[in-house]
Formats: structure tokens, C-alpha cells, sequence
């Protein structure tokens, strides 16, 4: 195969996601109880000592409940695959998604899609550099040109509903049946084609989606943080919904069927997670979906601090919208499964109050020295932690072994993000559509965990008060050792911060010059 | 699978003596050095008065003790024989028990090589186990435990090798071999076979094959080979022992407990209580142990089985049948614990795993510190002290009195005063058959017989065994007590006045003002 080279990495990747992964029955079946076991116990064995606090450590512990349940019911079965037709082969649309970009990373994708092995294709760019005021939409053109007449220039001049209504107006001007969308960044492989548009034989298959592999992951902590949290994302989450006819569309590395977009108006473009939204209405018409769990496309990480926390913003507050404003639960047309899977899945990133509370109840602790339950905390150890050892054991052998302690921080570490996503949802701020930036962001990064500094300053803190009114006690111990773990889980969050930090003051000082302090800005209209 | 020696070829060592070996060596001298320095100083404690004092029998006669006590007799055997050949001090029988300990260490370290095929991990699980006070302890203390850990390790080993590299005759012979010595040597040895079988069960298809016809095979063996004593006890009437002391049921505590005193081995309530209160640090292990392609070896699941199987078994049977949970009886699952905390920190990033192996070992060498140096842990039981104060305070016109009965053995080891010994309740040892129940209302009787005649009461508490209490309360009602003194934790001596009327003899007051 000459798609990619074949390196060590990508072998182990090929084989994570197109290899066997499967996670032992009877292990989910034991996880699946032992969650249930502990979250009783906590819930009605348990003598309460202060009826808040247990009420906020319950919705953390329901939290888990609902978000673990799901994971294990998701993973029971990943080895399905959609029946496909490798000789079914109709006429396909492929659109770039352009928003400013740099012109020699679009041209990477434009010449890797053209060499794509499938007999009757188009490539478009979607140039919206033009109404995102970027100095490169010309170039775009200029491109096009270049490969004419297989590749097509389409610039945007009436702003409007970003990636979505870039998406939109390419449908406008484009009739193919089918059409496949790359991000500007995403790298197809040769069979691309070949792998995805079998599965359209299915007349009511709407949409086939393949993982989103970020080929620059292992160049720092933000873009290694970044893949290890998308891996168990298309790993087995993917895996598993494929099984339940709910695979997420991601929004890039996709085919979709023109009848189905417009069954549901186009891409929609009221939400800034416009491919979860679209996903869900497209199901909502009882169009099916696959998943093709081959990185069959490679893009790139968002390689500085605030991309990341961009990415991440964008996100989440896209489907904390999608939670609170189109709850999948009271989405006709959508399956019992599907309701309950897309609602765990825009539900995910309430997980930042979790964390919150979680951080919060030690502190509470140290300075009032009021705590949930009136309980040994060896009663507490004794049902936590074999709970606790079978979920991680069979979250790492249905991930064949690649989910970190990295994609764990980084997805904790986010807490401020999602409570940011909230609490601008909840206040009705206005959201804007922001691409993740392509190329590395200089500039000061340390600010975005000054809430995780704040809470080590505050535990120490904590920890001096609580020593001094009660001196040294077992339960001084433990809430101080949950602290502690709160810090240690925050840490590579912090020191993503810190590197990008130290990394800037070092390319500072090799210029001496004043450097302008930059800040992305690709929010566009 | 990468072999061994591709493995060693990685780690740049081929030959087979390695620097590795040396700090075993080491690890070997400096066990014996804290044996020689610390532990040979301690005070006979009961149960290895009580292995003395069985041991000092006959070949049929210890039969007949172990087999009335809850034990099985190898270990009182040997320990006959070795007496023969060293002689019948303290220091000759504690150091059969060292022997066995120190044969553990290496053999350690040569089961985390096979187990894990690394040598970072197998050493670090060494050291972990010739720097535990926990190990330290029984591994100075006339008991069957360091042998029983020591053979373990050698079922581990042979157990281990015949799932890894299949088993010859040999082979299979040895693991025959250990496991009946094993199970004479220790009810609870069962467990670690049961714990083998449970692990063959689930990985069953990955041992070489014919391994299940050769492992009923082996079962077969052991079945015949312990029936006979199952018989001999059928005989004795005594399949349910009780001479033994009373054991509360455990709670969850407890089982956290056992684990901790693997680590720190043991301390004073509060310091334990703290450490163990640190338990949620170990969720941030497991964290960290999240880690790409670290995969959990199969080996690795054995030493789980090995470590919690046999603590989940005994904890149940506590709650359900009777209580018998007690950290000692669970020793050979610390070596597990070892292996596990030694592989897991392999895993680590190295500046993680370094502070993790540094920190281990200060805490472990911080507990031995302390248990060696603490007066008042709750382990040491000072029967040598309170027997010399009583020999040198007792008359022959006073009585001394012990509770609980079986602590009579340490006392009796060392007591050498002209007063006689009884026990409340009163015990005859010659005779066949428990010790006699407390009973409340018969108190006044026993005690009047026990008093009768004598000016003095030299009342030695220990071992409560849930009517310490009423006995205390009954002398401090009607008598006038003299003096009280405290040897060691939980070992506490009250001297009363029986009768008036006849003048203090010199000796008695300066014994009693001392």
C-alpha cells in the first residue's frame, strides 16, 4: 500500500483502529455492576453527614454513572462494520473547506485528493477567505487554477453560518450526488473513495464517517494531549455507535448522500458544532450512517495552548447547545438508543462541573471541615476502588490499550472550558465560529491555567487551616490526598501552559526584539 | 513473545552474572543485619512460645498439639528437628525463620525476573520485600510464616515457568512437591493453589497443553497426600480447634490494614490510620498507569489473583463463618503486592517512576525504623519484662494469675519466681480438648480457689479476649490493688492484696517500691 509510509506508527495505528479491538463481556458486564454497586452504596448505605455536600457529590457520582453505563453499553460490541459494495462507485463532490488557511497546507490536500483512486470525482475548494478578511483568499483561486479543470474555485462573497454556510453555498453551486468534506488541513489517502462510497449502495445511508488522526501528534504536549483524547473518540466510541446506527459526523473525513443534506435543509448553520447538529437531524429523517474505523485521512493538531482551548470552547459549547437547546430526548424520529446516545454524547461536557465539585468538596472540607458522609473512609476505599481499577482496565483493553494519564488531564484539565461553554450558553453570549489554527500560535499562554494555579494556591492554603484547627487527623489525610490528586491530574494541563509559556520567552529573547504579542483571531462570519 | 534473552540483549546484558545479583547479595546482608541488630533483642511473644513449647515434644506428641491447635504440624517439626541439631534457644529457633527469609530474597528476585522479564521491576520488588518490616518481623519470629512465604515463592516460581515455558517432568514434579509441603506447612497455602486454579481457569488456552490433565494430577496428589491428617484430626475430634485466641470480625479497616502493614509494616494507631488514610493516592496510580501501549500482562493478573483472592476468601469467611482474618495469615500474598507495585512503576515515565520507587522506599525503611525503635507498637508483647519484674516482686506466698490462659507460655518462659503460675479461666495444657469459657457468674468461685491461702495477686493481662474487663473489675472491687504496671501495648500487670494481718518481708516492699 502506498498510501503511507509504513512506520512503526502507523502500523500500531492501523492496527487500533481497523484491528479486532474487543473488550471481554464479562469484564463490561463486571464493570457494568460494580458502577451500579458503588453508586448505590454511596447513594443509600452511606450514613450523611451534610445533605448538601452529598447532593453535590451525588449529581458528580450520576454524572459518572450515566457517562460509564453508556461507555460500557457503547463498547459491548465493536466489531461491526456496515455492509458495503466496493464496486458501487457514483459521481462524488469533494469539498476543501478554506477559511485562510496557509496556501502550501490546502495544496497538500488538493493534490492528495486528486490522486485518490475512484474513477468519477470533483475537487472543490471552499474558499471563504474572502469573507474572513484573510490575505490569502486569492490565493485559493490561484490554486484552483493551477489544477484546473479537476479542481474548482469556490469563493464566497455574502458572509454567513461559517463552515456550514460554506458547505451550503458549495451545495448550491455543485450537483454531484455525493460529496466528501476535508477540512483544509486533512490529507486524504489514495482509497478514501474506495473505502467510504461502498456503504451508499444503501439507499438510505446518509452519511459514512471516518476517524479524524492528527498526523503531527507526537510533535508537543498540546497536540499529543489533543490525539490521545480523538483516540478513544474514534477508537471505540465510534466503533460502538456503529454498531447502534449513531456514528457522530465529525465534520471533516466524511461522505454524505446530497439527498440527505437536503432532507434537512443543508448543513446547519445555527449551531457552531454544525456537524453534531447535522448528524442528529440527518438520523432524526431515518437516514443511516457508518463508520469506517481506518484513518483513511490525516490532519493536524491544534499545536499551541490556545488553539486547543479554542477547539475545545468551540466544542463544547456546541454541544452543551445541542443539550440545552435540541435535547436529543425530545427529538422526534430519533431511536430510544439514539436519543439516549446523543444525549450522553452532548452531555459530556457538563463533566466540568463535575470536576468542579469534585475539586471544590476537599476544599470545603479543609475550611469548614464539613464532609458528605459520616463513613470510615475505608468503607469508602473498599467499594471505590475495585470499581474504580475494572473501569480503567476496561476502558484500556477496549481502547487496545492507548487511552493515557495525558488524554485523562487534558479532558479533566478542560474543566474551565466547558464551565466557559456553560456559563456563555447559560447567559446567551453570542457564539462564533472559530477554526483551529493550522500553524503555531506564538504568544502568552499561562492565563488559561490560572485557575488551576488558583486551586493549588488555595489547597495549600486549605490544607494550613485545616492542620491548624484540627491538627494532624485520617480525615485531613484523605481529603488532602483527593486534593492532591485534583493537582496531579491538573498538572500536564498546567504544564502545556507552562511550555508554551517558556517556549515564547525563548523565541523572544533568540530575536531580541519586541515581539508583538499575537492572538489568533479566525473568528469569521 | 520477546524471549529473555532478547530481552537481556535490550538491556545490554548478556552475561549471566550481572550488578543486579550483587544487590541482592546485599539486600541478603542487610536483612541479616537488621535481624542481628534489632530483632534478636525482642521478647519471646506468645505464639512463638507457643511454637517452642510444641516443638519441645515428641514426634507424635507435637501431632497431637498441632492437630488440637489450628495449624498444621510441618513447621513444628522441623523446628523439632533443627532444635535437635542447633539447641532450644530463642535465637537457633528465630533463626530457622531467617533462614527461610533470606532464601526468599533472591528467589524473589528470580520470580520477577520470570514474571516480568525485567530487571528494574524485579529488583525494585526485592527490595520491597528485604526492606519490609512486615517481612522483617516474621521473618525473625518463631512461626511458620517466612517458611510459608518462602514456599509461595517457590510455587510461584515453578507455577509460573510451567505457564511460560511449559512443564517437564521435573517441573511439575517440584510444583507437586511444594504444594504438599506447602499445604502441611500452613492451612491457608490452599489458597495460593486456589488462587493458581482460578487463574488457570481464565487463562487456561495460554498454558502449554496437557497443563489441565497434569494440574488434576497434582490436585490428585495433594488430595491423598493431606488425607491422612484430615483423618488423623477426624480421630483427634478436632477439626474445629479453639485454644487459640479470639479474633474480632473484620471490617474494611481491616482489610486496609493488612495491605498498609505489607508497606509499613507495623505502627502505632495513629500513624497507621494516617497512612492508611492516604488510600486515594492510590487512585492517582492507577492513573498514571494509563500509559499507550501498556498492556497488562498475564503475569501481572496472577500476582492480582494471588494478592486479593486470598484476602477476599479470608474476609468472607470472617463475616460468614468465623473470624480468622489476620494480616499474618495472609503473608503470602505480600510478595504479590511487591511484584505488582514493582511492574506497575515500569510503567511510569522514568522521573515518575523514580520518586515513586524513593518514596516507596523511605516509607518502608521509615516503618522499619519505627517498628524496631517503637516501645508501645502494638506488635511487641514484652513477656520477657513483666516475667522478670514478677520473679524478682513475687513470693512464695503469691499467686500469679494470667489472662488470657495461653499467654502462660511466654510467661512461663521466662518466669522464674518462687510464686506459682495459674490462668483464669483455669487451664490444664496436659489435658486433651480447649481451653475451659470465661463464665461470669462462676468468677467469685474460680477466683477464691485460685487465692485461696495466698497474701498476694499478681494479675498479668493480655490478649483480651472479650472478658478482660469483668475480671479487672471483679479484683478491683474486693481487693486493694498495690501496684499496676504497663510492659508493652495490651500487656498490662496489677498486683492486689489478698489478706492483711502479717508483716511485710523487706524483700517484698523494695520489690514493690521498685
Amino acid at each position: 500500500m502506498n498510501r503511507r509510509a509504513p512506520t512503526k506508527e502507523y502500523r500500531e495505528l492501523d492496527e487500533r483502529f481497523s484491528g479486532t479491538v474487543y473488550a471481554s463481556k464479562p469484564l463490561i458486564l463486571a464493570s457494568a455492576l460494580l458502577t451500579l454497586l458503588y453508586f448505590f452504596v454511596l447513594a443509600f448505605w452511606f450514613k450523611i453527614e451534610n445533605a448538601y455536600l452529598f447532593t453535590l457529590l451525588m449529581f458528580g457520582q450520576a454524572f459518572f454513572l450515566w457517562q460509564g453505563l453508556n461507555y460500557l453499553h457503547t463498547i459491548w460490541n465493536m466489531e461491526y462494520r456496515a455492509p458495503s459494495d466496493p464496486s458501487f462507485a457514483p459521481a462524488v463532490d469533494i469539498f476543501i473547506t478554506v477559511a485562510g488557511e496557509p496556501i502550501d497546507i490546502v495544496e497538500k490536500t488538493v493534490r492528495a485528493a486528486l490522486a485518490m483512486d475512484y474513477p468519477d470525482f470533483m475537487v472543490y475548494i471552499l474558499n471563504d477567505g474572502y469573507v474572513a478578511r484573510k490575505e490569502n483568499w486569492k490565493d485559493m483561486e490561484e490554486l484552483a487554477k493551477k489544477y484546473a479543470p479537476r479542481v474548482s474555485c469556490l469563493t464566497r462573497t455574502v458572509p454567513g453560518g461559517a463552515k456550514a454556510g460554506n458547505i451550503n453555498h458549495a451545495l448550491s453551486k455543485t450537483a454531484r450526488p455525493f460529496f466528501v468534506i476535508f477540512d483544509a488541513d486533512h490529507v486524504p489517502s489514495p482509497d478514501f473513495l474506495k473505502k467510504t462510497m461502498g456503504h451508499f449502495k444503501d439507499p438510505r445511508m446518509g452519511f459514512v464517517q471516518t476517524p479524524q488522526y492528527y498526523v503531527n501528534y507526537a510533535k508537543n504536549e498540546v497536540t499529543r494531549g489533543a490525539w490521545e483524547q480523538q483516540e478513544i473518540y474514534y477508537g471505540a466510541i465510534c466503533k460502538g455507535r456503529n454498531r447502534m446506527g449513531t456514528v457522530t459526523m465529525c465534520g471533516t473525513n466524511m461522505a454524505i448522500r446530497r439527498e440527505a443534506i437536503m432532507d434537512v435543509g443543508g448543513m446547519c448553520d445555527f449551531n457552531i458544532a454544525e456537524d453534531f447538529i447535522t448528524g442528529m437531524f440527518i438520523h432524526e429523517r431515518g437516514w443511516k450512517s457508518a463508520y469506517v474505523p481506518e484513518v483513511l485521512a490525516e490532519g493536524l493538531a491544534p499545536e499551541d495552548f490556545l488553539s486547543y482551548y479554542n477547539q475545545q470552547l468551540r466544542w463544547a459549547r456546541g454541544s452543551l447547545e445541542v443539550f440545552f437547546k435540541w435535547n436529543p430526548l425530545f427529538r422526534r424520529g430519533l431511536s430510544l438508543r439514539q436519543k439516549f446516545l446523543y444525549l450522553s454524547a452532548s452531555g459530556y461536557y457538563l463533566s466540568g462541573l463535575v470536576v468542579i465539585v469534585n475539586a471544590l468538596l476537599p476544599l470545603i472540607f479543609f475550611f469548614t471541615g464539613e464532609v458528605p458522609f459520616a463513613v470510615s473512609t475505608m468503607a469508602l476505599a473498599t467499594v471505590f476502588m475495585p470499581y474504580l481499577f475494572l473501569m480503567i482496565y476496561t476502558l484500556q483493553q477496549s481502547t487496545n490499550y492507548a487511552y493515557t494519564f495525558r488524554a485523562l488531564a487534558f479532558s479533566m484539565g478542560s474543566f474551565i472550558i466547558h464551565l466557559q461553554a456553560l456559563v456563555d450558553l447559560l447567559v446567551g453570549k453570542k457564539s462564533s465560529f472559530a477554526i483551529t489554527s493550522k500553524t503555531r500560535l506564538s504568544g502568552s499562554f499561562l492565563n488559561l491555567a490560572i485557575p488551576h494555579l488558583i486551586y493549588v494556591g488555595i489547597v495549600a492554603a486549605g490544607v494550613t487551616v485545616a492542620y491548624l484547627r484540627t491538627g494532624m487527623t485520617p480525615s485531613l489525610m484523605t481529603n488532602t490526598a483527593w486534593a492532591l490528586i485534583n493537582i496531579a491530574v491538573f498538572a500536564p494541563f498546567i504544564a502545556a501552559a507552562v511550555q508554551e509559556e517558556m517556549e515564547e520567552e525563548r523565541r523572544v529573547r533568540s530575536l531580541s526584539v519586541s515581539v508583538e504579542r499575537r492572538r489568533a483571531n479566525f473568528a469569521y462570519k | 513473545m520477546e524471549t529473555i534473552a532478547y530481552r537481556n540483549a535490550l538491556q545490554g546484558t548478556t552475561s549471566r552474572f550481572h550488578f543486579h545479583h550483587v544487590l541482592v547479595g546485599l539486600l541478603m546482608c542487610l536483612a541479616l543485619a537488621v535481624s542481628l541488630f534489632f530483632f534478636s533483642g525482642e521478647s519471646l511473644r506468645l505464639d512463638e512460645s507457643q511454637s517452642l513449647w510444641q516443638s519441645s515434644h515428641s514426634v507424635s506428641r507435637i501431632l497431637d498439639i498441632v492437630g488440637q491447635d489450628v495449624h498444621v504440624p510441618l513447621y513444628h517439626l522441623i523446628l523439632h528437628f533443627w532444635q535437635l541439631m542447633v539447641g532450644g534457644g530463642v535465637a537457633g529457633a528465630r533463626f530457622l525463620s531467617l533462614l527461610f527469609f533470606l532464601a526468599g530474597i533472591p528467589l524473589m528476585y528470580a520470580l520477577g525476573m520470570r514474571a516480568f522479564e525485567h530487571r528494574a521491576a524485579a529488583l525494585f520488588a526485592t527490595a520491597l520485600f528485604a526492606l519490609s518490616p512486615f517481612m522483617n518481623w516474621y521473618g525473625n519470629e518463631i512461626r511458620m510464616y517466612s517458611m510459608l512465604t518462602f514456599l509461595a515463592l517457590l510455587s510461584h516460581f515453578l507455577f509460573l515457568g510451567i505457564y511460560r515455558e511449559g512443564g517437564g517432568f521435573g517441573r511439575w514434579a517440584g510444583y507437586a512437591a511444594v504444594s504438599i509441603v506447602g499445604v502441611f506447612t500452613h492451612y491457608f497455602f490452599w489458597l495460593v493453589i486456589a488462587a493458581q486454579f482460578v487463574f488457570y481457569l481464565a487463562v487456561r488456552r495460554a498454558f502449554p497443553a496437557g497443563s489441565g490433565k497434569n494440574l488434576a494430577g497434582v490436585f490428585g496428589l495433594l488430595a491423598l497426600a493431606f488425607l491422612p491428617w484430615l483423618l488423623y484430626l477426624r480421630n483427634l475430634n478436632q477439626l474445629a480447634a479453639s485454644s487459640q485466641p479470639l479474633l474480632p470480625v473484620p471490617t474494611s479497616i481491616d482489610v486496609w490494614n493488612a495491605f498498609s502493614q505489607f508497606i509499613i509494616g507495623f505502627q502505632n494507631d495513629w500513624l497507621n490510620a494516617l497512612v492508611v488514610s492516604l488510600w486515594p493516592l492510590v487512585v492517582l496510580v492507577s492513573f498514571l498507569t494509563l500509559r499507550r501501549h501498556s498492556t497488562v500482562p498475564r503475569e501481572a493478573g496472577y500476582f492480582l489473583a494471588m494478592l486479593l483472592l486470598p484476602a477476599l476468601a479470608l474476609f468472607t469467611a470472617s463475616v460468614l463463618l468465623k473470624p480468622i482474618y489476620v494480616s499474618r495469615y495472609l503473608i503470602f500474598t505480600a510478595p504479590a503486592l511487591y511484584l505488582l507495585v514493582g511492574w506497575v512503576l515500569t510503567l511510569y515515565p522514568r522521573f515518575v517512576s523514580f520518586f515513586g520507587k524513593a518514596g516507596l522506599i523511605a516509607a518502608m525503611a521509615a516503618g522499619l525504623y519505627l517498628q524496631v525503635t517503637n516501645a508501645d507498637m502494638q506488635m511487641r508483647e514484652n513477656y520477657r519484662a513483666a516475667a522478670e519484674y514478677m520473679s524478682a516482686g513475687t513470693a512464695p506466698s503469691d499467686i500469679v494469675i494470667l489472662s488470657a490462659p495461653f499467654t502462660v507460655y511466654p510467661v512461663e518462659y521466662y518466669y522464674k519466681g518462687p510464686a506459682d503460675i495459674r490462668t483464669l479461666p483455669e487451664w490444664d495444657r496436659s489435658l486433651r480438648g480447649d481451653i475451659p469459657p470465661f463464665n461470669e457468674d462462676s468468677l467469685p468461685e474460680d477466683v477464691a480457689r485460685l487465692t485461696e491461702g495466698h497474701r498476694r495477686a499478681w494479675l498479668l493481662l493480655s490478649y483480651d479476649q472479650g472478658y478482660e474487663d469483668e475480671i479487672r473489675n471483679y479484683f478491683d472491687t474486693r481487693y486493694h490493688m498495690l501496684d499496676r504496671k504497663r510492659f508493652s501495648e495490651g500487656l498490662d500487670l496489677y498486683v492486689y492484696q489478698l489478706r492483711y494481718g502479717e508483716a511485710w518481708a523487706e524483700h517484698e516492699l523494695t520489690a514493690l517500691r521498685r
